[in-house]
């Protein structure tokens, strides 16, 4: 036996290249190589089912029934930890009810569960995945609205596992079913109530005395001073975000909430009496890794550069949020940051709006802040020489950037493309450049995975350059391609990995560039493109005639999806159509899907 | 007994390699032997041929000062795979070696050795129909059974589709 075929019958290797496999389909391929292969692949294969097929949620359902596992020895639904069918329970059709019903139960191992603006899912069906799955641990029961606050308090309980739990923007969160969960799921690490007004700090003031390391909260109802100090207090805490409204400071963040502090008396004692008292506070806060703060108008550098002292003097800071507000920022707040937080490793500056001299002050938290390796710069008034410091002090370490709407010039953002050579997402947006930066793509050999690049054209040798130059890319976002030329649109199937693409102006392109774009990029999983009026007029006949070969990718239109850019884009008027071409009916849409076996997205918007 | 600083290895075919110690902090089956029978005068690793293991080795080298944390699962989803230059010869490696190391960093036991070659093995497989696979890994080397049992495997993978 030679050493590559001791190796192959070592399963445990097998497993530990399987797992890396990007897709389902590769997966399966494994399977079909040989014996070994078949018992190494498929419980990896099941561990994470996708469903997205409403005909396939109707096969996965009945191969996980007793009577059919009667048939094999391998018990495939106890291979299930993770069960993502969001995209299908979507649709909104009303026979899946039943099946999710049915399907849930007979997963016993299942520990995450996405059920996300899931209308189906009812009081009932929450009791009934309560009961059957008492392994779960990730819960996502974001906008659901079938469900009730009694609902919710009668059943989350029960999963006695629970640790992350997320019901962002959903209307029965309430205090009483967070009072609740506090109380009974002792296990909970990380929560996210984001958008839930009607949670308020009469019961997120318990956070104190829970475990929880990571906590969202964005939008919820109001909280005293008082209440969000204690919130802080709690020792377990690594991650927060805070966006929340009502009458606090940013002292309340590391003050220590016994005895309540007097509000009116806080703001007259110097900062030197400060840091006595809030000493004990500051050792409880010592493991806060992540800090995300969207500072109200009434918020003072001075108390966010204290603030900065105390949080970035442990050294666990390493991610850190700042949504200022503009426009009355010195550099007293960005040297701060270089002044205390030494070991960021992720910086995010948004609306930071100063004079020249923030480029200089940018510098030195980069010179400082040895570690950096993401820096988001946003709305900010950072200029080139900004820039210049990013790839004269951070050139080589730094992995993701992202610059949006900011007074960058092509000169600029070319440079970074050029000598930053480890970047892996690059992100420009809302900046007044040209395609010239991308032309630098294919001589620096990229290693890119993501790329968000906003102009107004691409141009033939940019073009060339993304797909030629950036072999590696999973994530692709450009404004238009209308001006590349027909010829050299293939181009794009060198991007083999490409697993998103999202194009919003594709000029006078026929719709046939879907079929094509299908074809040529084999891990294309979503496609999202703006609809060319064009296309109405025998868009939907075409496909309703039965002309579409029976294998042949073509399109869909699934999850009418709001884009974030459309949103920004004040007073342009946005119609969103509910079916592209509103005449595409039940089955052409399931022989599309059926036809692309990884291309699942595919949205489309009109703009008007 | 042996040199405390020292490590002494001894491969399939009894060639021996002495390095630091330090260099192996991160395998955890040397820090175990270390512990357990580091009186001994050398280790053996089976079913490693010294050409790996002198690779191996050079791995361990060029990151015996690297301050990141140990990798606890090599497949942690936490812990995003980031591409080191320094492992670039990894990349250009034939598929039958590629494996071997994949091999000896599992009996190793140095995840971050495990999840490189892992990573590099399954961007080979990606893509690839079963019978590139098969070419990859050797066909002689397969037991004629696994290649005749294609329908049998086909009907069950069938079964797999339903999940994609």
């Amino acid at each position: 036996m030679t050493s590559t075929s001791h190796a192959l019958e070592i399963p445990l290797i097998l497993t530990n290249i399987f797992t890396y496999l990007s897709c389902q389909s590769h997966l399966l391929s494994c399977t079909l190589v040989s014996r070994n292969f078949f018992s190494a692949a498929i419980p990896i294969l099941w561990r994470r089912p996708r469903i997205y097929k409403p005909r396939f949620f109707s096969a996965f359902t009945s191969a996980l029934q007793p009577s059919t596992n009667a048939h094999t020895l391998r018990s495939y639904r106890t291979y299930v930890h993770e069960l993502d069918v969001a995209y299908l329970i979507r649709q909104r059709r009303s026979d899946q009810h039943a099946l999710l019903v049915t399907c849930l139960p007979l997963l016993p191992n299942l520990a995450s569960v996405d059920l996300r603006d899931c209308s189906i899912l009812t009081d009932d069906a929450l009791a009934i995945l309560a009961e059957a799955c008492p392994h779960l641990k990730t819960l996502w029961l974001n906008i659901n609205t079938a469900i009730t606050t009694q609902g919710a308090i009668d059943s989350i309980p029960r999963f006695a596992k629970l640790r992350t739990l997320h019901v962002d923007g959903a209307p029965w969160c309430t205090d009483e079913f967070i009072e609740c969960i506090f109380g009974s799921c002792r296990l909970l690490r990380a929560l996210n109530i984001t958008g839930c007004r009607r949670v308020t700090g009469d019961s997120l003031r318990l956070v104190r005395s829970t475990q929880l390391r990571s906590l969202v909260l964005r939008q919820v109802g109001c909280m005293t001073r008082e209440q969000v100090a204690e919130i802080m207090a709690c020792r377990t805490l690594e991650e927060v975000e805070l966006v929340v409204e009502g009458d606090w400071d940013l002292w309340a963040l590391i003050e220590d909430p016994s005895p309540p502090p007097e509000s009116d008396a806080i703001s007259e004692l110097s900062d030197s009496s400060l840091r006595v008292r809030t000493i004990s506070a500051v050792s409880s806060r010592r493991t806060l890794r992540k800090l995300s703060l969207n500072l109200a108008k009434g918020a003072r550098e001075s108390s966010l550069v204290a603030l900065l002292d105390r949080l970035g003097s442990s050294d666990a800071l390493v991610d850190l949020n700042l949504h200022l507000w503009r426009p009355s920022e010195t550099t007293a707040t960005l040297d701060g940051i270089a002044s205390h937080c030494h070991a960021l490793r992720r910086l995010r500056l948004e609306r930071w709006d100063g004079d020249c001299t923030g480029n200089e002050a940018l510098r030195r938290i980069l010179e400082s802040c040895s570690k950096i390796e993401v820096l988001h710069l946003c709305e900010s008034s950072f200029t080139d020489g900004g820039l210049e410091a990013v790839v004269e002090v951070c050139g080589g370490r730094l992995r993701e950037l992202t610059i949006e709407d900011v007074l960058v010039t092509d000169a600029g953002v070319a440079r970074v493309v050029r000598e930053c050579t480890g970047l892996r997402a690059l992100v420009v947006k809302y900046c007044q450049v040209t395609d010239a930066p991308l032309r630098e793509l294919k001589a620096c050999g990229s290693g890119m995975k993501r790329l968000s690049f906003e102009c107004e054209s691409v141009g033939e040798e940019a073009w060339r350059s993304v797909c030629e130059g950036c072999p590696q890319l999973e994530f692709l976002e450009l404004w238009t391609i209308a001006e590349v030329p027909k010829e050299h649109l293939h181009l794009i199937a060198h991007l083999r990995h490409l697993e998103t693409l999202i194009c919003y102006g594709l000029g006078a392109l026929p719709e046939a560039i879907l079929l094509l774009l299908a074809r040529w990029l084999p891990s294309l999983r979503d496609l999202i493109v703006q609809k060319s009026t064009r296309w109405d007029e025998w868009l939907g006949p075409w496909l309703n005639s039965g002309e579409v070969q029976r294998h042949q990718p073509t399109m869909l239109s699934i999850g009418l999806q709001y884009q974030e850019w459309v949103r920004r884009e004040e007073g342009i008027h946005v119609e969103f159509e509910g079916n592209i071409a509103g005449g595409v009916g039940p089955y052409v849409r399931e022989e599309v899907i059926r036809g692309m076996p990884l291309c699942t997205v595919l949205s489309m918007y009109s703009r008007s | 007994m042996s040199d405390p600083a020292n490590i002494t290895l001894v491969t399939m075919d009894g060639t021996t390699f002495t390095v630091p110690s330090a260099y192996l902090h991160r395998s955890k089956l040397v820090q175990d032997w270390l512990r357990s029978e580091g009186d001994k005068q050398a280790m053996e690793v089976k079913h490693v041929t010294p050409f790996v293991l002198q690779g191996v080795l050079n791995f361990c080298e060029i990151h015996a000062e690297d301050t990141s944390e140990p990798l606890a699962d090599p497949a942690d989803p936490t812990k995003p795979f980031e591409a080191d230059p320094r492992d670039d010869a990894f990349r250009g490696m034939p598929d039958d070696q590629l494996l071997q190391f994949t091999m000896a960093a599992d009996i190793l036991q140095i995840p971050e050795l495990v999840r490189l070659t892992a990573q590099e093995m399954a961007s080979r497989i990606d893509g690839k129909s079963p019978d590139q696979i098969r070419a990859m890994f050797n066909p002689d080397d397969l037991a004629e059974e696994d290649v005749d049992s294609d329908n049998e495997m086909g009907e069950v993978g069938e079964e797999g589709a339903i999940s994609k």
